[in-house]
């Protein structure tokens, strides 16, 4: 007989079963089975996952079975956090358009993954960095909304405090 | 080759160019300035002036990112007209920008920490980016950053009393508790409490002039003159040491050298020279008060037998808050001699001398 398994449906209704320990990345999941189920799956356990589609569901699973064993440091310093360069498996795994980045970080913060949001955001920081409002504003297929005037009073403003 | 000071050579190397080609100067505007062509609306100075920045990000709330218009599209035909239409409907603005206030605050902090300009720039993307780069998160985010490593004279009076908590000192590391006396407004305090900034050093420029005297036989009417650029460098570390460096090398050459573990400005032209005392890193300590001056000691200076003391105060550089360091009094204090004579005290003049000002370098982050 094979171990009780956690059976995740995705919102457009596939089931994905899956290891207890590999589902347990998700501490909302995590939580929830130590909730009904105090003394470890006797059986199958079924958990709608309402907001996240099976194909993203399907990566971020794919990420929590890649990471089933790593240990990520619980109590890091938040500065530390930040500054720490997204691992490489992590950042391949990553390399998606910005339809499933949004989705695969909305899944982890729904979810709460936190390892996998904080490289989710990292990779959108990435992105970002040394682009100008100009390219960010293509990349991001917005307008400038803002008055030639209102622009360069935010600017001049605010601009000083990147120097710290 | 007038900024290095050597003007009479340059002016004769202008006349010879201007001997072979008397258009030389507009060939050499023409070919070595880039032209601007852009032609950009300017942008008057009046209305930016009138608005209240603050105001006007807080009514930036509701405003979501929208894609580029279609109307504005022109110059095409009908069916390239349409097809653009269809890409565009189809793409709208990014579904990333749809992501939750929180995460883009997080992704903002990030940005902080690893490319603060890069955070700038995201926050003038659009109403809903200044609305969150420049909100109260993003502000007790960098207070609690930037005031922690501060120093103050008012805390360090209490330095031998071991029993200190955090609740016991002047100027609390706890942000929270300091926030009160700044209208419980993070940015109040951002803009208004005065600290040294860690992410680049503060340099100041003294020129001056020397006035030569004509060669023999000379018909000049004038006496040569010769300007000397030196410049005075400090950089502050968050454990209270300074760096110091008083020298005519340009930043680009000092810069790179100014860490804590160096001694000497050293590069290879100086080494054959065997020329080293010019370019001596000189490593002090630093602290400052909640007035934000800040006080100096380097007490193995250029001269073994002085202390030497700097006393600045921080000022803002136009809209640059905080960039920029004045002079407030430039003194030594005898440590050796005759026993009369320690614990003299001899000002130093501050005639010449010019205030700091910051730059960011990247490499220090």
């Amino acid at each position: 007989m094979s171990s009780p398994k956690v059976i995740l449906t995705s919102s457009d209704g596939e089931k994905f079963p899956t290891d207890p320990k590999v589902a347990e990345k998700s501490i909302l999941i995590k939580n929830m089975i130590v909730d009904l189920s105090p003394d470890g799956l006797e059986e199958d356990f079924e958990i709608p996952v309402p907001n996240v589609r099976a194909t993203v569901l399907q990566k971020v699973l794919d990420w929590c079975e890649h990471h089933k064993n790593t240990i990520f440091p619980e109590d890091e310093d938040e500065d530390t956090k930040k500054t720490t360069p997204v691992d490489e498996w992590d950042r391949n795994f990553l390399k998606v358009d910005q339809e499933m980045l949004y989705e695969i970080i909305s899944a982890a913060n729904y979810l709460n993954i936190k390892p996998l949001l904080d490289a989710g955001c990292k990779t959108v920081a990435e992105m970002i960095r040394n682009k100008s409002p100009e390219e960010l504003r293509k990349i991001f297929n917005i307008v400038n909304d803002f008055t030639p005037e209102e622009e360069a009073a935010i600017r001049r403003e605010n601009e000083w405090a990147e120097d710290r | 080759m007038e900024a290095q000071g050597l003007m009479s050579d340059a002016v004769t190397l202008y006349r010879q160019a201007f001997k072979l080609n008397e258009r030389v100067d507009l060939l050499y505007r023409s070919n070595k300035i880039p032209q601007v062509k852009k032609i950009t609306n300017p942008i008057n100075e009046e209305l930016v002036k009138k608005i209240n920045v603050e105001k006007l990000i807080l009514s930036f709330q509701d405003s979501e990112p929208t894609s580029p218009s279609l109307i504005d599209d022109n110059g095409e035909d009908e069916e390239g007209q349409l097809t653009q239409k269809f890409s565009k409907l189809m793409t709208g603005p990014s579904p990333l920008t749809k992501l939750s206030n929180d995460i883009w605050i997080y992704i903002m902090e990030i940005l902080i920490e690893k490319s603060p300009e890069s955070w700038i720039s995201l926050s003038l993307v659009c109403k809903k980016f200044a609305y969150l780069g420049f909100s109260p998160s993003i502000f007790r985010h960098l207070a609690t950053m930037i005031y922690p490593p501060q120093r103050y004279e008012e805390n360090e009076e209490l330095d031998y009393q071991l029993s200190t908590t955090d609740d016991d000192l002047p100027v609390p590391k706890n942000q929270l508790k300091i926030l009160p006396s700044y209208n419980n407004s993070w940015k109040y305090m951002l803009f208004h409490r005065p600290f040294i900034k860690f992410n680049g050093c503060y340099i100041s420029i003294i020129n001056y002039y020397s006035e030569g005297s004509r060669a023999e036989f000379s018909n000049s009417w004038t006496n040569p003159v010769r300007t000397i650029t030196y410049y005075r460098y400090l950089r502050f570390f968050p454990d209270g040491k300074v760096l110091k460096v008083l020298t005519t090398l340009e930043p680009t050459r000092v810069i790179p050298h100014l860490q804590r573990s160096n001694y000497v400005v050293s590069n290879i032209l100086d080494q054959v020279k065997g020329n080293r005392d010019g370019h001596r890193i000189y490593h002090g300590r630093w602290i400052m008060n909640t007035d934000g001056e800040v006080h100096i000691t380097i007490d193995e200076g250029s001269v073994p037998y002085y202390i030497f003391h700097y006393h600045f105060k921080i000022v803002n550089m136009g809209h640059n808050r905080f960039g920029k360091l004045s002079w407030i009094k430039y003194y030594t204090v005898r440590i050796q001699g005759e026993e009369e004579d320690i614990g003299e005290v001899s000002e130093l003049g501050l005639k010449n001398e010019k205030p700091f000002k910051f730059s960011r370098v990247r490499s220090y982050e």
